[in-house]
């Protein structure tokens, strides 16, 4: 196209522009064409390349890679003062025991016809689970599910004493136990919405879960030692409660700190976190009922 | 279904008490109690702004053979699910219980046999 200086108002100069104009227009729609054609290609290829590649994380591939290797996985317990270290490794000293004597009394009563002592030793261990329905069962769901179908009685609430006792008798059972999931779990959507809580910046204070527990384990928020978040104390007995607790309560103190508004503890989200922090703490062993600040 | 209602358990119901499993005659040895307790020291209040009422552990007894071994005045110098750790002497073998109330009113009681290696 050759450009020369003409005067705006001739007719040259409007037969010029006109042109141009039209031919802008058929390149635009050629190019459009063909741009559209080269994203049409482009988007198909991302599709087809992405989960092999990994690129969007989700959780099709088997070979989802934890945040902390097995080597390097830490327990809360490292994490805490020595003291506290010492209350938790003698069981005489460990108020959690309390609760683990009168669950000991509850099981021998209502299910020990059942469950033999194999069972119930790995039982704390595999848990949470996905059940058929793509619910997550934990321990303590599991015991509701006992109490229902097989004792036809109803439920226990959430951090009642005998569900708290069962529940730290049964992760007593498990001490030592390498903590273990079923391998198809990360494909299911509740790990997948259980990760998705984890590492969502969420509340007033402008952080996620994975901010902290992922990327900060042994530096300090105020006083206190960020730990790797694992939950394989839980039933723990916590000072700050002076009782023990369930990871259901510990997360939604969880919630608190972080300023988000803190969820009902029937809420099936936080049984998608219990999973995913599970899954997480993979090859650590269970050390119920554990002794926290 | 809905949920089971769930009765207060009172509180120093619950109770653990250890010794060594088998000792020799004039061993000394440390008989520990662990008792599940709020100790509340009224100064605490619910979620909905009422003031706990004080309760603490005011008397702790310990009995070996029914004949008393150790009394203890404990108030609110103790924490929430107190442990007390006594130094006994073995002479025989025989039942060793541990007996306390709350200002409440509320009594537990906890026994476990001592015993001597020919005894």
């Amino acid at each position: 196209m050759r450009l020369v200086s003409l005067p705006t108002n001739s007719s040259a100069h409007r037969a010029t522009v006109k042109r141009r104009w039209r031919d802008g227009v058929t390149f635009f729609c050629r190019s459009g064409v063909l741009l559209a054609g080269l994203a049409l290609c482009v988007s198909f290829a991302t599709a087809a390349d992405a989960p092999k590649l990994g690129i969007t994380g989700t959780a099709t591939d088997d070979a989802v890679s934890k945040p902390y290797p097995t080597a390097l996985l830490r327990s809360g317990a490292s994490f805490m003062a020595t003291h506290l270290q010492a209350q938790q490794a003698d069981d005489d000293l460990n108020p959690g025991m309390l609760w683990v004597d009168q669950g000991r009394e509850r099981f021998a009563a209502d299910c020990a016809g059942c469950h033999d002592g194999a069972s119930q030793q790995r039982l704390a261990s595999s848990l949470p689970r996905v059940d058929r329905s793509g619910a997550v069962q934990t321990l303590e769901t599991q015991i509701n599910v006992c109490q229902t179908s097989r004792l036809q009685r109803p439920t226990y609430p959430i951090e009642s004493a005998p569900l708290l006792a069962l529940s730290s008798y049964l992760a007593f059972s498990a001490r030592g136990e390498m903590q273990r999931l079923s391998s198809d779990v990360v494909r299911s959507n509740a790990w997948k919405r259980g990760r998705d809580a984890f590492t969502r910046v969420q509340g007033r204070l402008d952080f996620s879960c994975a901010a902290c527990h992922d990327k900060m384990a042994g530096k300090r928020v105020r006083t206190q030692a960020i730990s790797q978040g694992h939950g394989v104390g839980f039933p723990a007995y916590r000072v700050e409660w002076q009782g023990v607790g369930s990871l259901n309560r510990r997360l939604r103190a969880c919630y608190f700190g972080m300023e988000t508004g803190v969820p009902a503890a029937s809420d099936p989200a936080l049984l998608d976190l219990e999973l995913y922090l599970a899954w997480r703490s993979e090859g650590l062993p269970i050390e119920a009922p554990a002794v926290r600040r | 279904m809905a949920d089971a209602v769930i009765a207060a358990i009172p509180p120093g119901r619950h109770a653990r008490l250890i010794v060594p499993r088998l000792l020799q005659r004039g061993e000394d040895f440390t008989a520990r109690l662990l008792i599940q307790h709020p100790m509340e020291t009224g100064f605490r209040r619910d979620d909905t702004g009422k003031v706990l009422p004080a309760n603490v552990i005011e008397n702790v007894v310990l009995l070996f053979n029914d004949e008393l071994v150790f009394r203890g005045r404990v108030l609110n110098a103790l924490s929430a699910n107190p442990s007390l750790s006594v130094q006994l002497t073995a002479q025989k073998s025989g039942t060793l219980s541990a007996h306390w109330r709350d200002q409440m009113g509320n009594v537990g009681s906890i026994s476990t046999e001592v015993r001597v290696a020919g005894a």
